[in-house]
Formats: C-alpha cells, sequence, structure tokens
C-alpha cells in the first residue's frame, strides 16, 4: 500500500484505531490502579467509547473503503457501530455496582469489553471474509474469557468452556467455508464472491460454502440448529456481559450476516426457504422453552433466542425493507433488552442474586418506579403498542408482506402471541404476588442513568419512530 | 389550526394519570380522578353540542404526520358511529371512578392511574382514523386492562387476566396482519378514509374479512371465541368489568362498522349470513347459559354474550333499521350493562357473596337500590318504554328484512332474557328477606346514587324520546349503507 | 432484485493462479498442473498406512496376555517409585503460560522473516506498519510482565 492509501484507510478506520488504542492503554494503566479507584476505569472506558463515537459520527458523508477492499466505512457500518457504542458504553455504566458486589471488577474486564467492541466494529465494516474473521473471533475470544469470569462459580466456568468449544467449533466451520470460497472463486472479497455467483448455472460447491459460513455466523446469532450455547452461557457468565453478549455481539452476527448473505444470488434462489425454516424453528423454540423457565437469565436467553428468529424473519424478506427492518429491529432490541438486563442487574445486592423470577414476587408493592420500568421493558418484548418492541416487529412484518410471505407473518406473530405469556407472567408476578421479603435494589446513579436511557428509547422508539426509521432506511442505500 | 378538542380529550386522561403518579394521598386521587373524568365528561357534551349531525363527513378532524415513509399519519376525527361511543366512554369514567371509591382500598393510585390510562387508550380508538394509530390504541388498551384484572381483582384474577390477554393479543396479531395487507393492497396508506375508497378484489378482501374477523369477533364476543368473558368480567373489579362490558366489547362492534362493512364491502354482503347465524346462536347460547347461572356476576356477564349478538345481528341485516338499531344498542348495552355490573359490585360490596342463592328479599332492606335494579332489569329485558326495547325494536325489523329464520331465532333469544333475569330479579329482590338476617344492607348512599342516576336517565331518555341519539348516527349510518350497497350486491 | 449492498470495489484477482478459475464454476477443468487422478498414489499410501498400524495392533491385541495390575499400570520412571509433581497429578501452571506466550511470540518473529525479505520495495510505509504490529505485540508484553507471568516460583 501507498503511504498515500494507508492514510486513507487510517483515517477511515479511526474509531477501531481509537477503542484498540484506548484498550492497550488502559491494560498498561489498569496495572497500576490502587483498590478503591476503580471508577477510573469504568470513566476512561466510557470516555474512549464517546471519542470512538464521535469519530464515526465525523466520517459519515462519504463510504471510505480502506484497507485494499478489506474494510469499509459505510452509512452500513456506521449505524451498527452505534449500537455497538450503545451495548459497550450502556454496559459500562451498568458495571461499577455489579463487579464490585461480585469481585471481579479488575482491569482486564473492561479492557476485554473493549477489546470485543473493536472487534465488533470490524465485522460491521469488514468486506474481506478474512478481516470478518478477524473481527469475529476478536470479539468472540473476548467474549469467552468474560463468560467466565466468576471464577469461583462452577456455573461460570462450565459455560466459558461451553462457549469455547462450541464456538471454536464453529468458527472452524466458517473458515472451512472461506476456504472452500477461495478454492472455487480465487478471492475472499465479499463482492468478488457475489460476482463469482451470480453466473449460471449455479455452482453447488459454491452454495456449499456459503452455508458453511451462514452456518459459522449464524452461532453467534444464536439461532437454531447452533442455539444450544445460548441457555447455559447466559446464565453462567455475569449479568452485565450476559446483557453485552445478547446484544452487541448477536447485532455483529446479524451485520455480517446481511452483508455477505444478502447478494443478488441468494435472494434470487431458494435458499430463502432454509433461511425461512431456520427462523421459524428459532422463533418456534425460543418461545417455546421460555415457557417452563424459572431462572431469569435463562428465560432471558430464550426470548433472546426467539428474538433472533424474529429478526431472521426480515433477513428472508429481503429487500431494502428487509434489510432496514433488521437494523432497526436490532437497534430497538438493544435498548429493551439493557433495560430488562439492567434491573435484573440493579437487584442483584447482598444475598439477593435477582436470577430466580419467584424472587420478584411483589416487587410492584414496595418500589412502585422501578416495577413501572420492568412493566415497560417486558411490554416491549412482547411486542405490545406503544412501546418500540411493537414498532420493531410491526416493520419486519411490513417488510414480510411486502414480499408476499404472508403465511410466514402469520406464523411470526402468532409465535409472538405465544411469546407474550412468558412475559407478562412476570409481570403478574411483579404486580399479583405478595413480596416474601423487603427488596434492597442496587441503584447507583449510573444504573438509573441507564434505566433512563433505555427506558427513553424504549418508549421514545415507540412514539416517535420516524426518524430512527430514516436511520435504517438511510443505511441500507448507503450514503 | 382549529382546537384540538378530540386530542384533548382524548389525552386529558393520559394528562390525568400523570399528574397522578405524584400525588400521595389516596384521597387527592381520588377527588383528582374523578375531576379529569367529569372534566373529559364537560368536554366532551361540549364536542357533542358543536356536532353537525346533517353530514356524514368527519367533524373535528386533525392530521398530523407520524411516520411519512410508511404513510402513518396521526388522524383523529369522529362521524355520527363514533360520536355516540366517545359520549358513552366519557360518561362512564367518571362513573367508574365513583363505582371504585371504596371498592379499592389498596394500591389506589395505581388503579386510577390504570383507569385513567384506559380511558384515554378507549377514547383514542374510537377517534382514530388512521389504521395504525388505531391499532396502537386498540392492543395498548391489554397493559392496564390486564393490569387491573390481575391486581384487583377476585380470587381467580390471573387465570383470568391471563385468559383476557392471550385471546385478545392472539385475535389483534391476526388482524395486524390483515391491515398490512390491506396497507399494500389499498396503495401504501393506513388513512382510513381513503382506504374506504380503494376498489379490493374480491378474494383479498374474503382474507381480509377473516382476519378482521378473528380480532373483531374475539373482542365482541362471538361464540365461539367468547369464552374469555365470563371469567374476565367475573374476576374484575367493578369497575373494571362495568368499562370491559360497557366500551371494550363495543370496540369489536365498532370495528365492524368501521372496517369489515365499508372496507370489505363485496365479502361483508356475502358473508352476512354466516354472520347473522353466528349471532343468532350467540343470542340464543348465551341466553341458555344465563339461565343457568347461580352467580350474578357471571349471569350479567352470559347476559352480555346475548346482547352483543343482538347488536351484530343487527349490523349484519345491512339495511337501514338493522344498522341504526345495532349501533343505539350498542349505547344502550353499555349503559344497561354497566348499570347491572355497578349494582352487582355494589351488592358484592356488601355482602361479599355473588352467590343467587344468599340473596332473597332485598327489597325490603334496600328498596331504593331494588327499585333501580328493576328499572335495569327491565331495560335489559327490552322492556317496551325502556331504552333496548328501541334498540331491539329496530335490529329485530332489520333482522327480519334480512333473514326470517334467524330472526325468528333471535325473539327465541328475546324471550329467554326475559326468562333469566326475572328469574334473577325475584330471586334476588322480592321473596322472603333471607339476606337482611345474615348480612348488614345498607341503601344507597349518594355517592352511589350519583353514578346510578344518569344510566338511569339514559335509560328512560332512549326509552321514550331516541330521536336525539339517531339522529346523532343517522347521516352516518346512510353513508355506511351507501359505501356497503354502492359498490356489493343490492339487499 | 434487491439492490445489493455497497461493497468496496473488487480487487483484481490475484495473478499466476491458473488452474480455470477465470470461468467461475468447477475445479479442475484439467489444464491444471495436477489432476484427481495424480493424487491415487498417495491414498493407497494412506490406506496402507493405516491398515498397517490397525492391523499390528489388533491382531497382537488377539495374542498378547492382558493381565493388568496396579504397580504394574503406573507410569514408568527409571525403576523407582514415581515421584514429583507429574506424578502426583499436579501440574505446573508457568509451564503453560511460557508455552503459549512462546506461541504467540514465535508467530510474532515468523512475520518479521518475510517482511524483512520485502523490506526493500514496501520502504517506510512498510516499516511503520511492522512498527505497529510489534508495538501492540509490545503492549501484551508488557501486560504479561507486569502481571508476573514471567515469574517462575509460584
Amino acid at each position: 500500500m501507498t503511504a498515500e492509501a494507508l492514510l486513507q484507510s487510517i483515517l477511515a478506520s479511526l474509531p477501531e484505531i481509537v477503542v484498540v488504542a484506548g484498550a492497550c492503554v488502559l491494560l498498561i494503566l489498569g496495572q497500576f490502579v490502587r483498590k478503591g479507584q476503580e471508577h477510573f476505569l469504568v470513566w476512561a472506558s466510557v470516555a474512549i467509547v464517546l471519542i470512538a463515537a464521535l469519530g464515526t459520527l465525523m466520517l459519515l458523508g462519504e463510504v471510505r473503503p480502506a484497507y485494499t477492499g478489506m474494510f469499509i466505512a459505510d452509512g452500513f457500518a456506521a449505524f451498527f457501530k452505534v449500537l455497538f457504542y450503545l451495548a459497550t458504553g450502556l454496559t459500562f455504566l451498568l458495571s461499577p455496582k455489579y463487579v464490585e458486589i461480585e469481585e471481579i471488577g479488575s482491569s482486564e474486564y473492561y479492557v476485554l469489553l473493549l477489546f470485543a467492541l473493536s472487534g465488533m466494529m470490524i465485522m460491521a465494516s469488514a468486506t474481506d471474509l478474512l478481516s470478518i474473521y478477524v473481527g469475529l473471533e476478536l470479539m468472540a475470544l473476548c467474549t469467552y474469557v468474560l463468560t467466565g469470569f466468576l471464577r469461583q462459580q462452577r456455573r461460570s466456568n462450565e459455560a466459558a468452556l461451553k462457549y469455547v468449544i462450541l464456538g471454536a467449533a464453529s468458527t472452524g466451520i466458517f473458515l472451512y467455508g472461506v476456504s472452500l470460497v477461495y478454492g472455487l472463486t480465487g478471492t475472499t472479497q465479499l463482492d468478488g464472491m457475489a460476482a463469482a455467483m451470480t453466473g449460471d448455472p449455479l455452482d453447488p460447491g459454491l452454495l456449499l460454502a456459503v452455508v458453511f459460513i451462514v452456518a459459522g455466523l449464524v452461532f453467534k446469532v444464536g439461532a437454531v440448529p447452533f442455539h444450544m450455547w445460548v441457555p447455559d452461557v447466559y446464565e453462567g457468565a455475569p449479568t452485565t456481559i450476559t446483557a453485552f453478549m445478547s446484544v452487541g455481539p448477536k447485532a455483529a452476527g446479524f451485520a455480517v450476516i446481511l452483508r455477505v448473505f444478502l447478494n443478488p444470488l441468494v435472494a434470487a434462489s431458494d435458499a430463502w426457504i432454509i433461511v425461512a425454516v431456520i427462523a421459524v424453528v428459532t422463533m418456534a423454540l425460543g418461545s417455546f422453552v421460555a415457557l417452563v423457565q424459572d431462572n431469569f437469565k435463562r428465560l432471558l436467553a430464550y426470548s433472546s433466542i426467539a428474538h433472533a428468529g424474529f429478526a431472521m424473519f426480515g433477513v428472508v424478506a429481503g429487500g431494502a425493507d428487509g434489510i432496514a427492518s433488521v437494523m432497526l429491529y436490532l437497534l430497538i432490541y438493544a435498548f429493551m433488552n439493557l433495560g430488562i438486563f439492567g434491573t435484573v442487574i440493579m437487584m442483584r445486592n447482598g444475598d439477593f442474586s435477582g436470577e430466580v423470577i419467584e424472587g420478584y414476587a411483589g416487587f410492584a408493592k414496595s418500589h412502585r418506579g422501578l416495577a413501572l420500568l420492568m412493566l415497560l421493558y417486558l411490554f416491549s418484548l412482547a411486542g405490545i403498542p406503544p412501546t418500540a418492541g411493537f414498532f420493531a416487529k410491526f416493520y419486519v412484518l411490513v417488510a414480510l408482506v411486502e414480499r408476499g410471505f404472508v403465511i410466514l407473518a402469520v406464523i411470526a406473530v402468532l409465535l409472538s402471541a405465544v411469546a407474550a405469556y412468558f412475559y407478562i407472567r412476570i409481570v403478574m408476578v411483579i404486580y399479583m404476588r405478595e413480596p416474601e421479603g423487603a427488596f434492597d435494589p442496587a441503584l447507583t446513579p449510573s444504573v438509573r442513568a441507564t434505566l433512563a436511557l433505555t427506558a427513553a428509547g424504549t418508549i421514545g422508539i415507540g412514539l416517535f419512530p420516524a426518524w430512527f426509521l430514516g436511520l435504517a432506511q438511510h443505511s441500507v442505500f448507503g450514503d | 389550526m382549529p382546537f384540538p378538542l378530540l386530542s384533548l380529550i382524548v389525552f386529558l386522561p393520559a394528562a390525568g394519570a400523570a399528574v397522578l403518579m405524584f400525588l400521595r394521598n389516596d384521597d387527592a386521587v381520588r377527588w383528582t380522578a374523578l375531576g379529569v373524568t367529569i372534566l373529559d365528561f364537560a368536554l366532551c357534551i361540549a364536542m357533542l353540542a358543536g356536532f353537525d349531525t346533517t353530514t356524514h363527513e368527519m367533524q373535528f378532524t386533525e392530521t398530523h404526520l407520524w411516520v411519512p415513509t410508511l404513510g402513518i399519519t396521526y388522524a383523529l376525527g369522529i362521524d355520527g358511529i363514533s360520536a355516540l361511543f366517545v359520549f358513552l366512554t366519557a360518561l362512564l369514567g367518571w362513573i367508574c371512578v365513583l363505582a371504585s371509591w371504596v371498592a379499592i382500598d389498596r394500591k389506589v393510585k395505581e388503579f386510577m392511574v390504570s383507569l385513567l390510562a384506559m380511558q384515554a387508550l378507549m377514547l383514542g380508538v374510537f377517534c382514530a382514523l388512521d389504521l395504525f394509530l388505531f391499532y396502537v390504541f386498540w392492543e395498548a388498551m391489554l397493559i392496564p386492562m390486564y393490569v387491573i384484572i390481575g391486581v384487583w381483582g377476585g380470587d381467580g384474577r390471573v387465570y383470568a387476566a391471563f385468559k383476557f390477554f392471550l385471546y385478545t393479543l392472539a385475535g389483534s396479531l391476526l388482524f395486524l396482519i390483515g391491515v398490512i395487507v390491506l396497507y399494500f393492497h389499498g396503495g401504501k396508506t393506513f388513512d382510513i378514509l381513503a382506504l374506504m375508497e380503494q376498489d379490493l378484489p374480491f378474494r383479498v378482501q374474503s382474507w381480509l374479512f377473516f382476519a378482521f374477523l378473528i380480532a373483531f369477533a374475539v373482542k365482541v364476543p362471538m361464540v365461539p371465541v367468547h369464552t374469555w368473558l365470563p371469567d374476565a368480567h367475573v374476576q374484575a373489579p367493578t369497575a373494571g368489568s362495568i368499562i370491559l362490558a360497557a366500551v371494550l366489547l363495543k370496540m369489536g362492534a365498532y370495528g365492524f362498522l368501521r372496517f369489515s362493512l365499508p372496507m370489505l364491502p363485496e365479502a361483508s354482503v356475502h358473508y352476512s349470513t354466516l354472520m347473522l347465524a353466528l349471532s343468532a346462536l350467540a343470542i340464543v347460547y348465551g341466553g341458555l347459559l344465563a339461565l343457568a347461572q347461580n352467580d350474578l356476576k357471571k349471569l350479567v356477564a352470559y347476559s352480555s354474550i346475548s346482547h352483543m349478538g343482538f347488536v351484530t345481528l343487527g349490523i349484519f341485516a345491512l339495511n337501514l333499521r338493522g344498522l341504526e338499531g345495532g349501533i343505539l344498542q350498542m349505547f344502550n348495552h353499555g349503559v344497561t350493562t354497566g348499570a347491572l355490573f355497578l349494582f352487582v359490585g355494589l351488592i358484592y360490596e356488601r355482602t361479599h357473596t355473588r352467590s343467587i342463592a344468599d340473596y332473597g328479599g332485598l327489597m325490603k332492606a334496600a328498596p331504593v337500590y331494588t327499585a333501580f335494579l328493576a328499572l335495569f332489569t327491565l331495560s335489559s329485558m327490552a322492556l317496551p318504554g325502556t331504552n333496548s326495547f328501541v334498540g331491539e325494536l329496530l335490529v329485530l325489523s332489520g333482522a327480519f328484512a334480512a333473514n326470517l329464520a334467524v330472526g325468528a331465532a333471535a325473539v327465541l333469544g328475546a324471550l329467554l332474557g326475559a326468562a333469566y333475569l326475572l328469574g334473577m330479579y325475584r330471586k334476588v329482590a322480592l321473596g322472603p328477606a333471607r339476606v337482611g338476617a345474615r348480612f348488614e344492607i345498607r341503601d344507597v348512599n349518594a355517592r352511589e346514587l350519583a353514578a346510578i342516576l344518569p344510566l338511569a336517565v339514559f335509560v328512560l331518555w332512549v326509552g321514550l324520546y331516541p330521536k336525539p341519539f339517531l339522529d346523532i348516527i343517522d347521516a352516518s349510518v346512510h353513508h355506511l349503507l351507501a359505501q356497503v350497497h354502492g359498490k356489493g350486491g343490492g339487499r | 432484485m434487491p439492490k445489493p449492498l455497497p461493497l468496496a470495489p473488487a480487487s483484481p484477482v490475484p495473478k499466476g493462479v491458473d488452474c480455470g478459475l477465470s470461468k467461475a464454476h468447477g475445479v479442475l477443468s484439467g489444464q491444471c498442473d495436477m489432476t484427481g487422478m495424480e493424487f491415487l498414489p498417495v491414498l493407497f499410501m494412506v490406506a496402507g498406512i493405516v491398515l498397517v498400524a490397525v492391523a499390528t495392533l489388533f491382531v497382537s491385541s488377539l495374542l498378547r496376555p492382558s493381565n493388568p495390575y496396579p504397580a504394574k499400570n503406573m507410569p514408568y520412571e527409571c525403576g523407582m517409585d514415581p515421584a514429583g509433581e507429574a506424578a502426583g497429578g499436579r501440574f505446573r501452571v508457568q509451564f503453560f503460560i511460557l508455552a503459549i506466550l512462546f506461541v504467540i511470540f514465535d508467530v510474532e518473529t515468523m512475520f518479521l522473516f518475510p517482511w524483512a525479505v520485502v523490506l526493500k520495495e514496501i520502504g517506510l510505509v512498510g516499516y511503520v506498519e511492522m512498527f505497529v504490529f510489534m508495538l501492540l505485540l509490545l503492549v501484551g508484553f508488557a501486560y504479561a510482565w507486569l502481571k508476573g507471568a514471567l515469574e517462575w516460583e509460584v
């Protein structure tokens, strides 16, 4: 690369550089931070995220290809990066009290989250299969370690081990697909792959290669049949990390799927049947199995699977509206999910683990405002207007019907009705039972700020969706 | 820009609910809620005073862009059909607050907030002129209703709340798909008035008719998707039952009037026989079930199914008398059954039993109460001189013009109505005074009388001089008939 | 057809690979240097090796006596009783840590070799790029040092 091309690339990838550099600096500085000064780490991390966000926003406006076609900074990538900043930033805000209670507040926690953020950003911007892999692995390795952070708990160790083994297997499948693509087309560039695919007749080897690649990615998203890790990992990981994982890596996986998958070949072929089947089964499994859960985190894991299934319906729909609907769905999902996880994190105080649903019985009696917030998040997850969750589902349904998949839309809403049951069951436990003891939520200012922001997003996007809808639609077409 | 009266009417209760959140004192909460609902009612009367009964056009309209890229607007407006129901909802708002004055003694603030939120959403349903906005109000209602039934209800309240929520949700979601399909076939707009102008192919109309039917049939409720109603009505607190019976059930029928008939005229005409049959089934089946009840509240609940059968009978007769009768009957049922649930609630407050066997000879203990109970029982039975008589007469004459067999079955239902209502009255109010010995029954006090009187006034007013009410709906009904028969087959 | 997402302009297909890849289908088209049939001896060899190994082990498992007892199954340590950490089932983590660190820095060294070879062509830009790479690994090294990963005794 010439010096000029290098400088262009550096400019285009400035946010990623900021995050990586910030993480490295924090890694070393963190060794010199004394006990009791951990707040410095939190604020430093948040500052890094904000600076990177500033960088991304300033780079908006033109499409910047970088690193000889391996990287691109366009509107699509920017949308997802803002989502990642939101997820990571809010995770940082939720962390201080929680890590203090669980005693996992070492500097590595924050650094690993920042590296995971950089991995996700690379995934969103990648236009080459190998750079996708780099981002994927960077994000995945950090989340493997973060899952096992509660070293004293067997549950956490087990979760990390399961995650590592299954994740490594899925990455292996992904790489196998990449190597097949390279062998068949001679390039790992995404658009090179797309160009090779528009040839007629369709090479079954190439289709197989794409199936492998998507299989590796679908693992990250948590869709059936690669969903086995989700409940155990979500239950075992520290709740802040669960919150992060349910939003960030899922969105990153979808970003890559949308870039890889939605090229003319696959849209024209019959591959949509496979995706439709995956979407239906994923949503069905998530909705039905969640009905019998009594651990909050596990229930949210299955709900996460169900929501991933609904987002897959948007992928099935395809087209500009389909892609925009998936993007908007993931953004709204970030708000609602971080909100509900925020309340679970907040409840973790002293002996109360905040994980058993029955433990929340009668919460509304003593804490009206917080119970109302939980009601808001839960009804948003169920998809009841006027919350944002309804609009997200609505737009995906519009995209489905627009392309003629009315039967799929009917299946999606019926499964939605099934899923509504376990959300309103939690509302029932909170409002309609008698409390068994006193509640003592750990409501720190930063948790308050997070809950305020997520609540504002959940109800705000529901009441005034036009701007966000425009954002998503605009990002699809690119700038 | 003209004064946004409808937005004010719709959102005033919501603003009141927000204000209530900050009050501490239970009494302050009650008085504020009462004040807000009475103010809303006053605004509603002002709106009706300015209502032009000669035109079928939408009045007091407001339109703002909401989500332009999807053709969604914030559009409110009323015509003859919806004006009556906005009035009914506003009327019942403060009556419900009065009814819950002492019945709700814990978490009063949350209850009033939920009630006011319900009020705003119900008013929004009747005023919405954009299909998406309508759906948002329609579905959002589930949240406060679920909470009201589940937190302040009877012993089986959790089961009833779940059943109500999931039943209604499933129906509404299928309605949503219908809405989206209609959006695409109707030229990518959610505007109700524009969609009414569209000419849809018959196949599309059929599918949409059934999609809409599922949601509205669950709400009305029509047999066989009525099973949520007895549980929800019985387990809900008094105010919840009143609101459910008086307003929520009307929304299903309103859906037929606002969407199925004008937008899907050929399908409506084609399937009208099926709907008439289902209505007759509801009338007779509801009546038979009510006849078998020993629980006072359940009896009134099943009578609701029967009465709403008359409403749908009138609507799907698809002629002038049927439609006018159906709409008037919706208003009447709201007044009468709302009053009946109020009465059940009042007596339950005193005795804490709903079993009819426990009652008898109430007349001696509470004469004023039983006098008014007689009025409403006779009204429910459609005695001439009461409101329901006018409505049922119009409905039956319209039904006979549409389909003789169905009309005959409906008359049988009216007979059953007399049977179980008179039977109920005899067992409860007349006979030896068993109840006075076991419970301390005090007669109605001033507050309760204040809640009962307006309903009694409307029973007699509509029964003896229905002209003002029929005038309000007349122009719009004529327009609706033109929409249905202009494009569809004549009848 | 949905409009494809805007992606980076395609880079040219790498030169020097000409096994019919200019056509977008098929793996081998007969114009390549190696055909499938030429791999057949390799398959025979692999099959032969596996067969010999399996056959030997199988036959000997049939012919040998099987009489295990605890003393016989203990790990062999020149005739004496097993002593030391490995026998006790304990494992010194420092070995593992050093091995991992070795792998990482060995791969770094591995990258240095081709870089050094082409340094003249890629000039200052290439030098700066490798410098950044080494700086990132240096941060990792500093972290490992500060954390005490390089301490041998506990």
